[in-house]
C-alpha cells in the first residue's frame, strides 16, 4: 500500500509527532508499505510533488516543532475555481491518482478538513486528524498543538503579571483565535487572568473600564486581560465580519486590542499596555501532553487506514481516541458556550467577561 | 399535552415536538442531526463508535424534548437500522443509555405516514408523493386516497449507489446504468407513465437536501414558505451533478451527510419526473414523523413511548417492531400495501383532515441545517386547484 502524508494550514506544535506515529505505525503493521510525504500541503498536492519518507526522516522528530513537510494555505473556497480550464481539486484528485495512493492523511484544522471531505467526495481516501491551537474542530474534545499553546501563552501572561505588578498597570494580553476563544478562555484561567474576552461573549468597553476601576477599588494594584484576537465589541455584533474589518482598517487595527487599550487608558486613568503573543504560540516543542496526544493520534488514524476506513478523521471523545465522518464535521466549528461549564466555572471565581 | 417523535434515519436523526389536544397537534419545535451510519459500519454492523454517535445525537434529543415538557416520546426507525446485522444489539444499547425504546417501522408503514401528513396535497392536480430512502422508495397516488395505491419498492438509493456507482459521485454512464434500472423497476410495478400524475410531491430528508442543492445551485428562494422545483432547472442540476468541478462543493455546503445518496436521489426524481410528466413540483415538509403522530393520535398505530413523567416507557409493540430485527426475511419486490392491513383514511375523514389542517400556525423552532418551512404548491406552468398554504406545523386531528 501506498500512503500520502500532507500537513497543511497554519503550523502548530505536535505537527512532526503525528507524522513519526503514522510512519512507525504503517511501517510496523503493513508488508511493503510506501509512505511519502506531499510538501507545502495542499499546494504540493495540487502540484503533484511528493517525497519518499524514510525511517530516518521520522525517527529522530518527536519533539520537533513545526513540520518537516512544511505547510502552505490553500482557501476551500478557491479549490473548484477554474485556472485554464482545471480546478485545483481536479489537480489534486488527478496527482492522487498519479501517486498511486491508496491512502491520503491531512494534518489540519477546519478548513484543510472541509477540504479534504471534498477528496474524499470526489472518490480519494482520506483520513484527517485535528491539528490546531484553536481547538475548534468540531466533534473532537481536543486537538493536538492546543495544550503547547496553553503552556506557551500561560507563561507568557506569567512574564507579563510581573511587569503590571510592578508598574500597577492594566495589561491587555491578545491571545491567538479568530472564530474561537478556547486559547484565550484555557490560557485566562490558568495564568489567573482578572478578565478573559473571547469572540463567542461579546463584550462592552464600558463594563471592562468599570470592573478595572472596581478591582482597583478593593485593593487590587494591577490587571491582566486575556483578549483573543477575535474578540468583538456587542456595539459591532450587528455588523458583517467583512463590514467590522473595514471599520478597523479605517481606524488602522486589525483586532479590537489597540482601540480597547486606547479606550481603558482614558476611561479608567490607569496606566494600560497591550501586548501581542502572535506567531510565539505556534511554534516550538510541544509539550509532553501534546506529544502523547498527537503520538495517539497518528498511531490510530495508521490503524484506520489499515482497516480501510477512509473518509474519517481521527478525534478524541471523553478521554478516548476515535473518529468522526469527515463530511459531518466539515465545514463545522467547535465553539466556546458561553452558558457552558468552563465559563459558569471562571464566573465563579470572579473572572470577568467584559459584559 | 406534549408529543415528540424522533425519527432515525441512515444520514439524520430529526424530531418533532408537538402540542396536542383533542383534535390536533400543533408543531412547536423541530430539530435535526447529521449522523451518517454509513461511515460507523463495519460489513454489515454497526461499530461500538456509530452506536456511541447515535446514543450521543438522541440524548440531545432527549434533553430537548424534556426542555419543552414532553410526556410521551416515540423514536421510530425505518430501514436505517432495520437493516444492520446488530440491529438487536443496538436497540437494546439505545434504549439502556436514552430510555428510548425503538419502535421499527416497515416500508408500508413508512409509506402511510407520509401519506397521512400530506393528505393535504390530494387537492392538487393529479398529485404523487415521493419519498427516497436508503433502502426503500414509496410513492403514494394522491388521487385515490387509498392505501392500495401505495408503492413501496424494496430498492432504495443506497443499493442503487452500491450497484453502479464505482467512487462516490456517479458519471455520465453511471447514471444512464441507473435510469435504465429504476426504469424497469417502475414497469415491473405497474408506476404509471405520462398524463397520470401532474404534481409531484416530494417528502423525506433526502428529497429536502435535494431541494436545497437546487435551491443553491439555481439561486431559488421560497416565497411565502412555498418550496417548489422547476423541472427545465432540475435537469441542469442533474447534469451538472454528474461532473462539473464544484458539484462536491455544492453537496458540502448543503447536503454533506447525504453524500451518497444526492446523485443517485436526482437521477431518480428525474426519471419519474420525465415519466409523470409533472407540471409542477413541490417539496412537503411534513413526512414520517408527522404521518405517525397523528396515527398515534387517532389511534390508529401504536409504539413504544417514553414517558417523561414516570421515567418508565409504555405503549405498546408494534406488531412490526417485534418482526423488525429479523432483517434477512426475504421482501418482495413490490408491496402495495393492502387497505384492510391498516385502517384506512375514509373519504370523509380526508376532507376533514385537509379542512383541519389548513390553518396555518406558528413556525416552528428549529436548530441545525436550515430548512425552509412550509410546502405549499407552486406555480410552474397552470393555477392549482388550491392556493390555500399547506399546514406545516399541524398534525391532523383526531
Amino acid at each position: 500500500m501506498k500512503f500520502g502524508i500532507l500537513t497543511s494550514g497554519g503550523d502548530c506544535s505536535g505537527l512532526n509527532a503525528v507524522i513519526r506515529a503514522i510512519c512507525l505505525c504503517i511501517s510496523q503493521n503493513v508488508k511493503n508499505a510506501e509512505i511519502v510525504g506531499i510538501p507545502d500541503g495542499y499546494g504540493g498536492l495540487i502540484r503533484g510533488e511528493c517525497f519518499p519518507l524514510k525511517r530516518e526522516d521520522y525517527e529522530d522528530i518527536l519533539d520537533l516543532g513545526g513540520t518537516v513537510l512544511r505547510t502552505s494555505r490553500q482557501p476551500f473556497k478557491l479549490m473548484t475555481v477554474s485556472d485554464n480550464g482545471t480546478t485545483r481539486l481536479q489537480k489534486m484528485c488527478e496527482n492522487y491518482r498519479k501517486m498511486g495512493l491508496d491512502c491520503l492523511f491531512t494534518l489540519g484544522g477546519a478548513g484543510t478538513h472541509k477540504t479534504a471531505a471534498l477528496l474524499c467526495m470526489e472518490g480519494c481516501n482520506v483520513i484527517g486528524l485535528p491539528k490546531t491551537i484553536d481547538n475548534d474542530i468540531y466533534g473532537t474534545d481536543v486537538t493536538f498543538g492546543f495544550q503547547t499553546a496553553v503552556e506557551v501563552a500561560t507563561e507568557a501572561i506569567d512574564r507579563i503579571r510581573t511587569t503590571a505588578a510592578s508598574h500597577s498597570r492594566t495589561m491587555l494580553v491578545e491571545i491567538m483565535g479568530n472564530k474561537a476563544g478556547w486559547l484565550t478562555l484555557h490560557t485566562g484561567i490558568a495564568a489567573g487572568a482578572d478578565m478573559i474576552l473571547i469572540p463567542e461573549i461579546p463584550f462592552s468597553p464600558e463594563a471592562v473600564a468599570d470592573f478595572i476601576v472596581k478591582q482597583r477599588r478593593s485593593g487590587k494594584t494591577h490587571t491582566i486581560i486575556a483578549v483573543a484576537e477575535g474578540a468583538v465589541l456587542a456595539s459591532e455584533v450587528k455588523f458583517k465580519k467583512s463590514e467590522r474589518t473595514f471599520i478597523r482598517t479605517e481606524r488602522g487595527e486589525t483586532t479590537v486590542t489597540p482601540h480597547l487599550t486606547e479606550f481603558l487608558q482614558q476611561s479608567t486613568g490607569f496606566e494600560t499596555r497591550a501586548s501581542v503573543l502572535g506567531y510565539l504560540q505556534r511554534g516550538g516543542t510541544p509539550c509532553a501532553y501534546d506529544r502523547l496526544l498527537s503520538s495517539r493520534l497518528g498511531g490510530f488514524a495508521a490503524k484506520l487506514a489499515c482497516e480501510g476506513r477512509f473518509g474519517v478523521t481521527a478525534a478524541v471523545s471523553g478521554n478516548r481516541i476515535t473518529f468522526n465522518a469527515l463530511t459531518e464535521i466539515a465545514g463545522k466549528y467547535k465553539l466556546v458556550d458561553p452558558k457552558g461549564a468552563i465559563v459558569n466555572f471562571a464566573k465563579s471565581i470572579g473572572i470577568g467577561f467584559g459584559i | 399535552m406534549k408529543y415528540s417523535v424522533i425519527d432515525i434515519s441512515s444520514s439524520s436523526i430529526s424530531l418533532i415536538i408537538a402540542e396536542a389536544d383533542e383534535r390536533k397537534a400543533e408543531i412547536i419545535f423541530k430539530d435535526r442531526a447529521s449522523i451518517s451510519l454509513l461511515h460507523y459500519l463495519d460489513g454489515k454492523k454497526l461499530t461500538e463508535r456509530g452506536t456511541e454517535k447515535l446514543v450521543e445525537a438522541l440524548k440531545v434529543m432527549r434533553d430537548e424534548c424534556e426542555k419543552f415538557g414532553v410526556r410521551h416520546c416515540y423514536l421510530i426507525s425505518t430501514a436505517a437500522l432495520r437493516v444492520i446485522e446488530n440491529c438487536d444489539e443496538v436497540s437494546k444499547i439505545v434504549e439502556e443509555k436514552t430510555g428510548l425504546p425503538v419502535n421499527f417501522m416497515d416500508g408500508k408503514t413508512e409509506a402511510y405516514c407520509d401519506y397521512i401528513a400530506n393528505l393535504y396535497y390530494a387537492s392538487y392536480e393529479n398529485a404523487v408523493l415521493i419519498d427516497l430512502g436508503g433502502k426503500s422508495l414509496e410513492i403514494c397516488d394522491l388521487t385515490k386516497g387509498s392505501k392500495e395505491d401505495m408503492v413501496c419498492l424494496d430498492f432504495g438509493l443506497l443499493d442503487v449507489h452500491r450497484k453502479f456507482i464505482k467512487k462516490i459521485q456517479p458519471n455520465e454512464k453511471e447514471a444512464k446504468d441507473i435510469k435504465k434500472f429504476v426504469s424497469d423497476k417502475f414497469d415491473d410495478a405497474d408506476i404509471p407513465k405520462k398524463e397520470v400524475f401532474a404534481t409531484a410531491v416530494m417528502v423525506g430528508a433526502t428529497n429536502h437536501a435535494v431541494y436545497d442543492i437546487y435551491a443553491d445551485y439555481a439561486d431559488v428562494k421560497s416565497e411565502d414558505g412555498v418550496k417548489s422545483i422547476e423541472y427545465k432547472k432540475f435537469k441542469k442540476l442533474v447534469a451538472h451533478l454528474l461532473g462539473d468541478a464544484e458539484r462536491s462543493t455544492l453537496i458540502l455546503n448543503n447536503a454533506p451527510e447525504k453524500l451518497y445518496l444526492i446523485g443517485p436521489a436526482t437521477i431518480v426524481l428525474k426519471t419519474l419526473f420525465k415519466r409523470f410528466g409533472v407540471k409542477h413540483i413541490l417539496v412537503s415538509d411534513r413526512g414520517v414523523k408527522e404521518g405517525y403522530l397523528q396515527l398515534v393520535l387517532e389511534g390508529k398505530e401504536s409504539g413504544m413511548y417514553y414517558d417523561f413523567e414516570t421515567k418508565t416507557s409504555g405503549g405498546a409493540v408494534r406488531e412490526t417492531s417485534a418482526a423488525a430485527p429479523k432483517s434477512k426475511q426475504t421482501r418482495k419486490a413490490v408491496k402495495k400495501v393492502r387497505p384492510e392491513e391498516k385502517g384506512g383514511v375514509s373519504e370523509e375523514g380526508k376532507k376533514q383532515a385537509k379542512t383541519e389542517t389548513a390553518q396555518p400556525a406558528a413556525p416552528a423552532k428549529k436548530r441545525g441545517r436550515p430548512r425552509k418551512q412550509g410546502a405549499v404548491p407552486i406555480q410552474a406552468e397552470a393555477e392549482p386547484k388550491n392556493d390555500e398554504p399547506a399546514p406545516e406545523n399541524e398534525v391532523g386531528e383526531q
